[in-house]
């Protein structure tokens, strides 16, 4: 799909865009980005103009769009803090609270909201690499590359929030 | 704090999975599509369409080349107005134009090639000087003129005239046949001289023979010190001061043996 995508197929492109799109944009919001669907545009049309500078298989391609994600939701950081705006209430969107009132339905978006509760008290390197490892499913290698970290770091990161989980997990208890 | 509870986090992650990875809305991955769809076919023809320089580049390029051509068509109309100048004068006959010249160059170094080959540098060399130079010039060196002679005859004069002032010279230095004994007789009596021959009271008969034999060795009664050769006479003047020094010496001593000076 890769060497596809490099001789202009669109069938390419759009085969990519749905394999990774989902999990990028999980990781946009679950990182509380202001407007996660034009980073994702953004990130996606990145891919396809630095396409020619990238040299690897599929796995490392999904690391490389994820690492272009990363670095775009940084990139909006720094914009939102230099004009700073009022923070929205929700951390759960509404995208993922779906639009029935069922008890399932109900149930699932009070784990969600307990979800997002539980990462909003981690730290940011803690929830980038906990969110690289889990929405991605990066490598402890790969997610170093991503984050700019040597692999012990990215450990020691994942360990501790790891544990700032299971501390929360216990309290909720 | 312990080692958080296994379950726990697998539901953890189950949970997060579930809630974030969720596609996008058909109309943001449309819109997504056609903005990839478009880039992929800029970068294509970015790709395809190479530009060689920026545009301040390509403007230096073609300033640069103006000037070039403008300083071409200057020179190039500059020669073209002088050709015409030339030509109209030597038209007009206000200037001669050679006719071939490159052929005369041509004869004139075919003429100089023959001379050069025709003789034999050196068995003659003023001559075949004079004839090359002759075939170089165009026969304009007079051939009546013959400077080799003339620097012959000048070189006979100057020997003949060198030879008879040495002959002058040399008679007014007064040289004779028995220069080489007047010579040996100096020799000699600087030798006897320093040898130390008269020591113990024979000074003054050193001094008077060779007085003695310095007045045989000049058989003219000439006058003139200056009529011997010049090494003989400053060493027969010598040898006389010489003797009667010694003389005198010797005199000292047989007063001083003796008490009264020696009769002469």
């Amino acid at each position: 799909m890769l060497s596809a995508a490099r001789s202009r197929a669109d069938w390419a492109w759009a085969g990519i865009y749905r394999e990774l799109a989902p999990p990028v944009l999980g990781y946009l919001r679950a990182r509380r980005a202001a407007d996660p669907e034009d980073l994702l545009g953004e990130v996606f049309l990145q891919a396809v103009r630095d396409l020619k500078r990238f040299e690897g298989d599929e796995d490392a391609f999904r690391a490389w769009v994820f690492a272009i994600a990363h670095n775009r939701l940084l990139d909006a950081a720094r914009r939102q803090r230099r004009r700073p705006r009022v923070e929205p209430e929700a951390t759960v969107d509404e995208h993922s609270l779906g639009v029935g009132d069922s008890e399932e339905e109900a149930l699932a978006a009070l784990a969600e909201k307990r979800v997002a509760a539980m990462i909003a008290r981690l730290s940011p390197d803690q929830q980038s690499v906990l969110l690289l490892r889990i929405l991605g499913d990066l490598t402890v290698e790969q997610v170093a590359r991503v984050v700019g970290k040597r692999p012990g770091a990215v450990k020691a990161l994942q360990r501790r929030g790891l544990a700032t989980l299971a501390r929360e997990m216990s309290d909720d208890a | 704090m312990g080692n958080p509870p296994q379950e726990d986090l697998t539901g953890f992650a189950e949970t997060v999975r579930e809630a974030y990875i969720t596609p996008p809305d058909e109309a943001v991955e449309a819109r997504h599509l056609a903005a990839m769809a478009a880039e992929a076919h800029t970068v294509s023809d970015q790709t395809i369409i190479s530009v060689p320089a920026p545009a301040h580049g390509l403007k230096e390029a073609l300033v640069t080349r103006f000037r070039t051509a403008a300083l071409g068509i200057k020179l190039a109309a500059l020669t073209l107005v002088a050709a015409l100048a030339t030509g109209g004068l030597a038209t007009a006959g206000v200037i001669s134009l050679p006719d071939s010249l490159p052929g005369v160059a041509s004869d004139r170094a075919k003429a100089v090639h023959e001379a050069i080959d025709g003789s034999d540098p050196s068995a003659e060399r003023c001559a075949f000087g004079h004839r090359v130079a002759e075939a170089a010039s165009d026969g304009a060196a007079n051939p009546e003129e013959n400077g080799c002679d003339s620097a012959e005859a000048a070189a006979e004069d100057a020997g003949a005239e060198d030879a008879a002032g040495k002959s002058v010279e040399a008679q007014q230095n007064g040289a004779t046949p028995e220069e080489g004994a007047g010579q040996a007789f100096g020799d000699s009596v600087s030798d006897r001289a320093s040898g130390g021959e008269p020591k113990d009271g024979g000074g003054r008969e050193f001094g008077e023979s060779v007085s003695d034999e310095a007045q045989q060795l000049v058989p003219r009664p000439t006058p003139q010190p200056q009529a011997g050769p010049e090494t003989g006479e400053t060493q027969s003047q010598e040898a006389q001061g010489t003797g009667e020094t010694h003389s005198q010496g010797g005199r000292e001593i047989a007063e001083s043996r003796g008490g009264g000076p020696p009769q002469d």
